[in-house]
Order: C-alpha cells, then sequence, then structure tokens
C-alpha cells in the first residue's frame, strides 16, 4: 500500500477498506482526490487502470 | 469509464488459461538474475503474466509486487499462490506504472514491452520503469527479437513495402486457441532499436544478452541487464 499511487496523477491515493481478512483488505477503494477517481479493490486485487475522465 | 489499452486487456483476459498451461516453467536467466539479489529486496514483476517468475521472486526476496493488463492471469496467480504473504498483485498497464517514485530495489520487466504499440508508448514505459525504481536498482528487461527464424521472412518482405502504416518490427502473432486465432500485437525489436528505447528513457545498461530459447539459428530473445545511475 505503501508504495501505491494514481497512475494518472502519481499523487495519493486514500485507502477506503469494506472487507478484510486477518491483514488482507479484500474489497474496497483507493481514492485519488486530485483526479476525482475511485480505483476498486475487488477480490483482493486493486484495479489501478487510467481512467477516461 | 475504463480506458481499454490496445485491446491487450480483452485479449489476455481470453487466452488466459490456455496460456497459463504452456507457460510453466521460468526462464533460467530470469532465475539467476532472481537469486542474486539480496534477500531484502523490494521487486517488481511488470507483465507478470501467470506468475513464472513472480513467484521465485516471493520465494527469495522479502516482497515482491506484480502488475499486468490481465486480470484472469492475476487470478491464476491469486490461486497459485494462497497463504504467501509477501506478494502483492496489481491491475494495471505499462504506461502509466501506479507506484511511487523510488519504490523499488528490483524490476523485472519480460517479454512484455514488445507488447506495447507505438514507439512513444515503449519509451513512456520505459521512463517510468526509471521512476519508480530506487536510486541503484537494477533490472532485467527482455523483448523477442526480429530476426528470428520464425518471422524473419514476414520482415524482410516487408522491408521492401513502399507504404507502411505500421511501425517497422510491428506484427500480429496469432494465439491458438479452441480452433479460434486470437490475433497479438507485437513489436518485435533489433538489438539496435532495444538499446536505443533503454538510453533514451535514460537508463544505464549494463549488459544486453542476445539469446536462443527456441529458435535454431538466430537468436530469438534480447535481455538488458539495466541500472538506474
Amino acid at each position: 500500500m505503501d508504495i501505491l499511487c494514481c497512475p494518472v496523477c502519481k499523487g495519493e491515493l486514500e485507502l477506503k477498506v469494506d472487507k478484510k481478512e486477518g491483514d488482507d483488505i479484500l474489497e474496497g477503494k483507493l481514492i485519488c482526490h486530485k483526479c476525482n477517481v475511485k480505483y476498486p479493490i475487488q477480490e483482493g486485487i486493486p484495479d489501478l487502470l487510467p481512467r477516461n475522465i | 469509464m475504463r480506458i481499454l489499452d490496445e485491446k491487450n486487456e480483452e485479449i489476455w483476459d481470453s487466452i488466459a488459461s490456455s496460456f497459463d498451461k504452456t507457460r510453466g516453467k521460468p526462464w533460467k536467466i530470469c532465475i539467476e538474475f532472481i537469486e542474486k539479489l539480496p534477500k531484502d529486496s523490494v521487486i517488481v514483476d511488470l507483465g507478470c503474466g501467470n506468475g513464472r517468475h513472480l513467484i521465485p521472486c516471493a520465494q527469495h526476496c522479502i516482497k515482491a509486487v506484480g502488475l499486468d493488463i490481465s486480470l484472469n492471469l492475476l487470478k491464476i496467480i491469486q490461486n497459485k499462490t494462497i497463504g504467501m504473504k509477501n506478494i502483492e498483485l496489481i491491475h494495471g498497464n505499462l504506461k502509466d506504472l501506479p507506484f511511487r517514485d523510488d519504490s523499488f530495489d528490483a524490476i523485472l520487466y519480460i517479454a512484455s514491452l514488445h507488447n506495447i504499440k507505438y514507439r512513444e508508448n515503449r519509451i513512456k514505459s520505459l521512463r517510468e520503469v526509471k521512476r519508480i525504481m530506487k536510486k541503484n536498482g537494477i533490472g532485467l528487461i527482455s523483448v523477442w527479437s526480429r530476426w528470428q527464424d520464425r518471422f524473419q521472412n514476414f520482415f524482410i518482405k516487408n522491408l521492401f513495402k513502399t507504404s507502411r502504416v505500421e511501425e517497422f518490427g510491428d506484427i500480429t502473432i496469432y494465439w491458438k486457441q479452441n480452433g479460434l486465432n486470437i490475433p497479438r500485437f507485437y513489436h518485435l525489436y533489433s538489438k539496435r532499436e532495444f538499446k536505443r528505447d533503454i538510453l533514451e528513457a535514460g537508463l544505464y545498461i549494463e549488459e544486453i544478452k542476445s539469446v536462443r530459447l527456441n529458435s535454431r539459428y538466430h537468436s530469438d530473445n534480447y535481455f538488458a541487464y539495466i541500472r538506474k545511475i
């Protein structure tokens, strides 16, 4: 988590956890406030593909 | 809405499971690179595919991150690595890396750069590689070579084509699956061009090796050992 950033602006991401199992985040969001994009985490895999704004 | 990346996402998702069945063995040259790394290295495998090199990375290094355009391939890795705590999987593309500056001690970028369309995009990706590496970090990058036996004739004929929309080196290579031919984009490199693109991105090349893995006469892969100075 400490190495991830927004793929577009390279800015910080805010983590919102919806579902956790131990230390593993299974469902949640990584939010870039600068780009106004929510990158989803589903089944433990963050989707950090750029969005068309 | 998501931007579909040169159809690569769709294509690799559709061939993920049959691709996995034929890509079981890691390459020796990659294993040698991984095993020489200090144990406390944080490594990223860019275009990690079915994880054949990512898993050895995680067995050797303190932390291994795998990035791929195909979610289906990432899920295949996830199933193989249940219980391995030092692996992170990221769904992303090679041109817009979602990693902070100076994050990695080492990078692996095996047989993926050649799937990016247009030279400016490949250079952009290599610049991203430099950005995410720590100073003095090292990497191994490989691409398929243009003049290997099985594609040579295609490119020799192509040399004499007068009108060309694509870049020289571009080729469609089909993946055969259930009687279907699935087209995949490749840009096959000459050694000189490979070197030029890496240098243009500002990376230092320690060595470039021409390697024959499947080809009989001519080398079919180039491997570059790089460093961020």
